[in-house]
């Protein structure tokens, strides 16, 4: 189980990453990738399963999409029993919430390094990073 | 959290649908935030024309590149790695109006870059309008006079015709009258009017479409009471020329120290009427921006410029501004229309100089955190004036000599064309007079034979 990668040369990565940016693809909490609360963490690596599932749907090459859809039905019962945890940890009542994110960590624990290799492999994908232009850009203001 | 992904990069809402008025205490950066905001649309494809820099002449600094490398570090450090640097070399021409009088043997110019153009002004394409400007009302007489020069003189003529035609006995009379001692006169004797096919006359339309190059009036050559005549003058042709669907709908012209001829409030007695024309001229202009003229003014206290800005503004920038009542002014109205907080309003009070709240058309006032500097140089205490600046970085001149050569040289041949006419005239009245009594004698003798002949009877 802890084999188990998504090994992707540059050129898949180029390609891929052309089709996510193209269909506007993103992860926008990206900064909780860094967090080691496992809630988090986990809600990230759905995110990403996610984004890989329907990234794949779009890329005409055979090959690299039998490579993402086998390395994610390799993946599936990770992901179907992170989201039927953080389900229930979205729920109303409070009660037994402690025991759901008990287990939701020890999930996390157990697979981190499958959960760490997918985030690793989806934050750069159809990431295009947008600097600032002088030559049109005459100031910045907050998001709110 | 990371703070970069929270930031929302700023870009001018194009198109621009009326003018735009900032305003701010001495020192809070308004002006220089003008020029942010005009390079922006300048980099949307608008023409900037920079007609008044304030009595400082702030316009001609536009040559040289943004030196504020603290400035530039400053918003780099905020919003991460610029795509383009930040300072750039625009493509300037600085515009000079020709009187010979008081040009200087040397103007600053840096080819290809920077140029430097001499202008003279064809007597056709001034109107009684512009004419106030100078010597505030005119009397029907004075209207009178400069409708039948213009027609006397034609296309082909300049000043040399005005100033013959004034010594004839017809226009002899009119020689006390102001239009003549405080218009015509003055701009005869420094050969700003000339005709139409001189070369250098300004083409508008040109300067107009040549959009990548920046136009700037340069005041100091100026004397100070033809400056609003100058500037009506381009004013008015420019607005005309995209009305008739000439030029481009896209020309802003910038203004510092709107207060100069804009204020309402303790106006001074002095240059009443020609200030008072010439704000007319320019509210007329501003309500008439959409046709493809727009303004862009910059002043101290909003009540100055009241009645003016109310309405008509599509970008309102209000900078740091102390005074209760300036506030309220210009924030009244927004707060009640649930434009601008009370809390923001208070905010304005010591606003730190690199923001600025927008107030764009039909949307609520928005915090600019931190506005970028203009990428030319903008003026500052310590820069001195424009020529030192100009004389320290490029040190470059070109010679006068020869455009006033040109214009004197016409105003010559003119004259000597008149002179020789004057003299064929003379010649032709003598021999006339000469052959007067000839052809009477010739008249005589063949009466004399009509009386003699014998009467036919039918």
């Amino acid at each position: 189980m802890e084999n188990i990668r998504l090994q992707l040369t540059e050129e898949e990565i180029r390609l891929i990453s052309k089709i996510a940016s193209d269909r506007k693809f993103a992860i926008k909490n990206v900064d909780a990738i860094y967090s080691q609360d496992a809630v988090e963490k986990m809600k990230i690596f759905v995110k990403s399963y996610r984004f890989l599932f329907h990234l794949q749907n779009n890329i005409k090459e055979n090959e690299i999409r039998d490579k993402i859809s086998n390395y994610l039905k390799n993946i599936n019962n990770i992901y179907v029993e992170a989201v039927r945890l953080l389900e229930k940890l979205d729920s109303i009542i409070e009660y037994g919430k402690h025991r759901q994110k008990r287990k939701l960590f020890d999930l996390m624990l157990k697979n981190i390094k499958i959960i760490d290799d997918l985030i690793d492999t989806v934050f750069p994908l159809g990431r295009v990073v947008k600097l600032f232009d002088p030559e049109i850009e005459t100031s910045y203001t907050h998001s709110s | 959290m990371v703070e970069n992904i929270e930031k929302h990069f700023w870009e001018v809402p194009v198109p621009l649908t009326g003018n735009g008025f900032f305003m701010g205490r001495i020192g809070s950066a308004k002006s220089c935030k003008m020029l942010s905001v005009a390079q922006g649309y300048h980099a949307h494809g608008y023409k900037l024309i920079d007609l008044f820099g304030g009595l400082r002449d702030e316009g001609p600094f536009w040559c040289f590149k943004s030196e504020e490398k603290r400035l530039w570090d400053e918003l780099e450090a905020e919003v991460g790695t610029f795509k383009n640097p930040g300072p750039k070399e625009y493509e300037v021409n600085l515009l000079i109006p020709m009187f010979s009088s008081k040009l200087p043997k040397q103007l600053p110019e840096n080819l290809p870059r920077i140029k430097t153009k001499i202008f003279t002004i064809p007597i056709s394409s001034i109107d009684i309008t512009d004419i106030g400007l100078v010597i505030g009302d005119l009397s029907s007489n004075s209207r009178y006079l400069w409708n039948s020069i213009v027609k006397k003189v034609e296309k082909e003529g300049n000043g040399a015709d005005i100033e013959h035609l004034m010594k004839t006995k017809k226009f002899e009379g009119y020689q006390n009258l102001a239009i003549y001692k405080l218009f015509i006169k003055p701009l005869v004797d420094n050969h700003l009017l000339s005709n139409d096919l001189c070369s250098l006359n300004l083409d508008i339309q040109e300067e107009i479409k040549n959009k990548n190059a920046v136009s700037i009036l340069m005041h100091k050559y100026i004397p100070e009471q033809f400056r609003f005549f100058i500037m009506g003058w381009i004013l008015r042709h420019s607005l005309n020329l995209a009305m008739e669907d000439k030029v481009h709908k896209k020309t802003i012209a910038l203004f510092r120290e709107a207060s100069a001829f804009m204020k309402v409030q303790d106006k001074s007695s002095e240059n009443e009427e020609q200030t008072q024309i010439f704000r007319n001229h320019v509210s007329n202009i501003a309500r008439y921006a959409r046709s493809g003229l727009f303004l862009f003014m910059d002043t101290q206290s909003p009540a100055e410029v009241k009645g003016l800005i109310e309405g008509q503004d599509d970008l309102l920038g209000i900078n740091e501004m102390p005074s209760m009542k300036d506030r309220e002014e210009v924030c009244e109205q927004l707060r009640k229309d649930g434009r601008i907080s009370k809390a923001q309003i208070r905010y304005i009070a010591t606003m730190p100089i690199h923001e600025m709240f927008l107030v764009t058309r039909g949307k609520k006032a928005k915090l600019l955190r931190r506005v970028a500097p203009p990428r030319t140089q903008f003026w500052k205490s310590n820069l001195g004036n424009f020529e030192s600046y100009w004389k320290k970085i490029f040190n470059q001149y070109k010679n006068t000599n020869q455009e006033i050569e040109i214009i004197r040289k016409e105003y010559l041949h003119h004259k000597y064309l008149l002179n020789e006419k004057e003299k064929a005239e003379a010649i032709e009245i003598k021999a006339e007079e000469k052959l007067e009594p000839a052809i009477i004698k010739v008249e005589e003798e063949h009466a004399q034979k009509m009386l003699e002949e014998p009467v036919q009877l039918i």
